[in-house]
């Protein structure tokens, strides 16, 4: 087993903490607060056995870790601490060594050995105890044959001259019955279980000695055991606990081992019941990690006392391994089919339907299905709802196993981006909370703090623990990359241990590249014989958003032999543009953060994002600035946010409805568009008929796409010029959408007919028809034309569209 | 909680039975007899309770259990250790007249006291074995005595014994048979075993080894005494039935066996516990939400009837295993069961000869009644136990 994890520690040691056989009688009397039902069942069952009647014995079922062994310690503790029980009845525990035993004879000297422990445990005199040593000593001189007997007959011979019946505490009898019966794999019909059901016969007829034992599942799921045990326990089944039970868990935890700096005792509950009345959500979250698992819950108190202020990194490294025994044990008493299934459930995470488990496992669905029956039975997996549709899939219940099963076994490509901690975030942090704890990260990276590898590698995982979209991940996600830029040793290998340059971080390789350029401007542009104020022209330079980046390295090549009035113009004409530009956009480019010509467009959304989502106005201008952005998802969802900021902006929404248009994404165009029609049929007359010309085209209301043209015909006609460059720019727009032949048809049609000709001209060149068509027109109207047409083919180039 | 589900109910814990004791001992008279009848039926209990009345009739009994015995030496000295010398000899102080009236219905029998009686008795069938002196020592020593020999879990040992050594097994058939069958006999036996006697008989081919005795089949609870049963179980753990509660407990059970019906109450008890806790209420009233909640929750414990099904994959093989689980898939599907008639015409895609048909369906129903799954005597085949047939048919009836 690994160190200990370097968890806070109060009032005791790590591992006795996580380690129930270590509590003592009163931490044990205090802790334990959520299966007082079931112990006042069991004592109560005890209480009433009279004594003249075989008890009925009882068998605690439950996966591990529910708490068997911690209920059967707190009964024991029951009888003695209660005057009348402990007077009629002595509970015997044992040792884990009890499931070396092979044989009855073994099994009765250890009973014989727990009595003599307790009874001198219990100040019994020692002449009593030292003839009850010598006739335990005593049955080994007997001949082999006899021995059994002899053990039973001295713990009945005590039971009888004591009046004193014993409760035997057997935890995991499943393992000692299966070791009774000659271990695993035997043939159950040899008669190698015979010794169960000598033991069989002793439970039913000794009226001395009630059995309650601990099992991990019912008897009767065992083949082995030859029917000896099926139906002969009555069952208490430890179910997992509830929101309600964890949460008096973490109160009781913190009464006994403290909580945050130092609060102990009723100070610590007073933290915990208002840390657990402010946050509600974390005990969801706590218990839906656990799975109700009472051993998992305890595991994770420091981490939820901690809050989040703990370095749930470390802590949680430190607590999976120490997870490990149970929970490859957990995996390996699968048999190999199940646990096929199992790992791949737990490598997808997310609820998963039969079918797609069936195809990740390559496993018959009807296989799967039955299996996952068996599993769910077992309480490993639960249904839980799959991500697309109403019906329900599977999950593994306990969470925080497959946490585990994610760190220890998934991919490489899965563990690099720490899958494991991204899904146990988002189980753990609210929405808030990540977004709090992503918030103060992206300020200290920003100062130089926190920038070791493992810090930036938590940083990263926060990120990615964030919704795909939030600024927070955007600006978290940035300033990690930054800082691995900024670690001035081994430089390369820091980012690339972070970033997956290759794969699904490719965005941070052109940023990479990008930034690299970007940076070596300044000792270029620093070589400039005529700038007064250096640090000012190589800011002017660098912070253009009309210069590309070749544009500024061209610069910054010849600044060393530039003639003195070039540079002035070329100084004054980028601090006239700067004048232009609100300060965020300069600041923004002028640092790095937002490339204006940006050549990856996932990048280019996420720095528009990060950088200006908290300003819509400055946003809206930013992505109106960047220089030939592809027409592709990203860009969509940049627009698809820009209506988020302006929901009722007309102009706004038919940009994201082009596109989705351009797209192919006709549906959506649609619903847009008829947005777009309704919000600029609200404008007078004057405004907005290009936005209406290019809806209704699209929603094929030829009549209202006619009116809103021939309403901008008539206005360019008579000489307003911003109308004529609304129609050229509709021709280009609607070419854009596959209606620039409708347009033409339209125009053709339209009582400006020779008016709009040029256009019409260009957009059937551009269409169908070719550009054998000018032929027929004028030559001043065939140049005019080919001015339309070029752009018209120039944007389609530019967007990769029609 | 005192309901047992599990161990052998004595004390006040058994209940009724009333008709079969009256029975039992009427049939003890002039006869030896197995007790057979499913699994859960209170046969053990039943046993320890005909113990419990023995003297009163005369006889001293003794429940000898013999599931953890795998010899016939051992079998032989488990009675012998039962009934030691002293035990009878008190035994016949103690009840004289009634150990004499019992006797007396053996003329012919010289009695003597232990260490001299035996005079006139046929000792013949002892095998040439290992045992044949205990043998023969202990069926003259009891033979005459007024002692009941109840042998519990036999079917148990049985089973061990011939898949050990299946001539040796025989061989200690034949000498009890033999033993049985002696004229004048004062002894009884009774046999019985949670595992179908006849049924592994039969599997044997054994069958004729125990025909000599009296077959006393023990049947479900009759309704009155299962209410009665339940009112007094719930009345000690301080709960009230509501209504019909009870008799809707029965009605959900199906079969009336004490083990089915009580392990239906004490789950109804703990739902209704839930239900309080949930509700903040306090009066302890149990409803039949609480039965129906009892009733999920024990078909959701699937380990809890596994066993069911693994015990047919263990003992039977192919083709008569798919043959068996056929039949109790089809009979779980159908609510009311299956007449033969509609069961053997499902069953044709199997076995499409109809005579062939008909012997392997009644060969199952020899192993599927005897072991508690299937009601042979009814109009219609069903489940006897519904909490199985439910299981059943969510599990294994697809």
């Amino acid at each position: 087993m690994p160190a200990n994890p370097p968890l806070q520690d109060n009032t005791l040691s790590a591992a006795t903490k996580y380690n129930p056989h270590l509590w003592g009688d009163a931490q044990l009397r205090s802790i334990f607060v959520v299966r007082k039902q079931e112990l006042e069942t069991l004592t109560e069952a005890i209480r009433t056995t009279a004594a003249n009647s075989v008890p009925q014995h009882i068998l605690i079922t439950g996966h591990r870790g529910m708490g068997k062994s911690t209920l059967l310690r707190r009964v024991a503790l029951a009888v003695r601490d209660d005057k009348e029980l402990s007077r009629d009845w002595l509970a015997l525990s044992f040792p884990e060594e009890q499931y070396t035993v092979s044989n009855l004879t073994e099994f009765w000297r250890n009973v014989l050995d727990a009595l003599a422990d307790t009874l001198e445990h219990q100040g019994c005199p020692p002449d009593q105890l030292v003839q009850l040593d010598a006739a335990i000593a005593n049955i080994e001189n007997l001949p082999v044959s006899n021995r059994e007997d002899a053990a039973l007959a001295l713990l009945t011979d005590y039971i009888q001259r004591s009046g004193q019946r014993i409760l035997l505490l057997i935890d995991s009898t499943d393992q000692l019955f299966g070791a009774l019966a000659g271990g695993s794999g035997k043939s159950s019909n040899d008669g190698s279980a015979t010794p169960l059901w000598r033991l069989r016969k002793t439970l039913s007829h000794e009226k001395g000695i009630f059995w309650l034992g601990a099992s991990y599942q019912a008897l009767e799921a065992q083949h082995q055991y030859q029917d000896a045990f099926h139906d002969f326990f009555q069952l208490l089944e430890l179910r997992s606990l509830t929101v309600n039970d964890m949460r008096e868990a973490m109160l009781a935890l913190a009464r006994t081992f403290g909580m945050g700096l130092g609060l102990q005792g009723e100070a610590a509950v007073a933290e915990m019941t208002c840390a657990l009345d402010s946050r509600p959500e974390r005990l969801k979250a706590l218990r839906a990690m656990t799975g109700g698992n009472p051993r998992t819950t305890v595991m994770l108190y420091d981490l939820f006392a901690a809050g989040d202020e703990g370095n749930v990194h470390n802590d949680l490294r430190g607590l999976l391994d120490m997870m490990t025994p149970l929970y490859k044990a957990r995996m390996e008493s699968l048999a190999e089919q199940p646990r096929k299934i199992l790992a791949h459930l737990m490598e997808l995470w997310s609820p998963q339907s039969v079918r797609e488990l069936a195809a990740a496992a390559d496993i018959p669905a009807t296989t799967v299905s039955g299996q996952l029956s068996r599993l769910e039975a077992e309480g490993l997996i639960e249904k839980a709802k799959l991500a697309k549709g109403k019906r329900n899939g599977y999950q593994v219940a306990e969470r925080f196993f497959n946490v585990w099963y994610l760190m220890r076994y998934s991919s490489r490509r899965q563990r690099l981006r720490l899958t494991w901690l991204i899904e146990f975030m988002r189980l753990w942090f609210s929405s808030d909370e990540l977004v709090n704890l992503a918030h103060t990260r992206v300020s200290r990276h920003g100062n130089g703090q926190m920038c070791e590898e493992s810090s930036l590698e938590y940083s990263r995982a926060l990120a990615c623990a964030l919704p795909e979209g939030h600024s927070e991940r955007y600006r978290l996600e940035w300033s990690v990359f930054s800082a691995a830029q900024r670690i001035a040793c081994d430089t390369t290998r820091a980012i690339h241990e972070l970033f997956d340059f290759e794969g699904e971080d490719k965005e941070f390789a052109t940023a990479d590249d990008y930034l690299k350029r970007f940076n070596s401007l300044d000792a270029q542009l620093a070589r400039c014989p005529h700038a007064k104020n250096e640090e000012e022209w190589i800011a002017a330079v660098k912070s253009s958003i009309i210069l590309n980046l070749s544009d500024k390295e061209l610069i910054a090549e010849v600044a060393a032999n530039i003639e003195k009035s070039l540079y002035n113009s070329t100084f004054n004409l980028l601090k006239k543009q700067e004048s232009y530009l609100p300060l965020p956009i300069q600041q923004a480019v002028l640092e790095g953060r937002f490339f204006p010509d940006c050549p990856d467009s996932k990048l280019a959304y996420t720095q528009l994002v990060a950088a200006f989502s908290d300003d819509p106005e400055t946003f809206h201008l930013a992505l109106h600035l960047m220089r030939n952005p592809l027409q592709d998802f990203w860009l969509e969802k940049a627009y698809c946010n820009e209506t988020e900021f302006f929901p009722d902006d007309p102009y706004i929404i038919a940009d994201l409805a082009r596109l989705q248009a351009a797209n192919g994404k006709t549906k959506l165009a649609t619903t847009n568009y008829r947005k777009v029609a309704s919000l600029a049929a609200n404008f007078s007359e004057d405004i907005g008929n290009e936005l209406l010309l290019q809806s209704q085209l699209w929603l094929q209301n030829q009549d209202a796409a006619r009116q809103a043209l021939e309403t901008l015909a008539k206005r360019a006609a008579e000489g307003d010029k911003f109308a004529f460059l609304d129609l050229k720019e509709q021709a280009l727009k609607c070419h854009q959408i596959g209606k620039g032949m409708l347009l033409a048809q339209l125009m053709m049609d339209s009582s400006y007919a020779d008016f709009l000709k040029p256009i019409s001209l260009a957009l059937r060149a551009a269409g169908d028809e070719g550009k054998d068509i000018f032929a027929e027109a004028p030559p001043e109207v065939v140049l005019m034309a080919e001015e339309v047409y070029a752009e018209i083919m120039r944007r389609g180039e530019q967007a990769g569209s029609p | 909680m005192t309901i047992k589900l599990g161990n052998k109910a004595d004390g006040d814990d058994f209940f009724d039975r009333v008709t079969e004791r009256e029975d039992l001992w009427r049939y003890l008279e002039g006869n030896h007899i197995v007790l057979s009848g499913p699994r859960r039926l209170g046969k053990t209990s039943l046993l320890q309770r005909l113990a419990e009345e023995a003297a009163d009739k005369g006889l001293l009994a003794c429940l000898i259990d013999v599931e953890g015995i795998e010899t016939s030496e051992g079998f032989i000295a488990e009675i012998e250790r039962a009934f030691p010398d002293d035990s009878i000899t008190g035994h016949l102080k103690a009840t004289g007249k009634l150990a004499s009236e019992w006797l007396a219905r053996f003329k012919k029998v010289d009695f003597k006291i232990p260490g001299g009686f035996g005079g006139g008795l046929e000792l013949s069938a002892a095998p040439d074995t290992t045992w044949r002196e205990s043998a023969i020592k202990l069926q003259h020593r009891l033979s005459s005595a007024p002692v009941l020999i109840l042998i519990d879990e036999f079917s148990v040992f049985l089973e061990k014994m011939l898949a050990r050594d299946p001539a040796e097994a025989e061989r200690l058939l034949g000498w009890l048979r033999t033993w049985r069958q002696q004229s004048n006999l004062a002894c009884r036996f009774l046999f019985s075993g949670s595992i179908g006697l006849n049924a592994l008989l039969a599997r044997h081919r054994l069958s004729t080894r125990f025909n000599d005795c009296h077959e006393f089949r023990l049947g479900p609870f009759k309704l009155s005494a299962a209410l009665a049963m339940l009112a007094e179980q719930a009345r000690r753990e301080k709960w009230q039935a509501q209504g019909e509660c009870l008799n809707y407990l029965c009605t959900r059970t199906g079969w009336l066996s004490p083990f089915y019906l009580n392990l239906l109450l004490a789950t109804s008890m703990e739902a209704a516990r839930d239900r309080l806790l949930e509700t903040g209420d306090s009066e302890r009233i149990l409803i039949q939400t609480d039965v129906d909640d009892a009733y999920d929750r024990l078909l959701a414990s699937r380990s809890r009837f596994i066993h069911w099904f693994q015990r047919l994959s263990r003992d039977l093989s192919e083709p008569q295993l798919g043959f068996t689980l056929s039949i109790l898939g089809y009979v779980a599907k159908a609510e009311n069961g299956l007449t033969r008639k509609q069961l053997q015409a499902r069953l044709q895609r199997l076995e499409s000869d109809p005579d062939k048909c008909a012997e392997r369906l009644t060969e199952a129903m020899l192993v599927l009644g005897e072991e508690g799954y299937l009601d042979p005597d009814g109009e219609r085949l069903c489940f006897l136990s519904f909490l199985l047939r439910d299981y059943w048919r969510r599990n294994h009836a697809r």
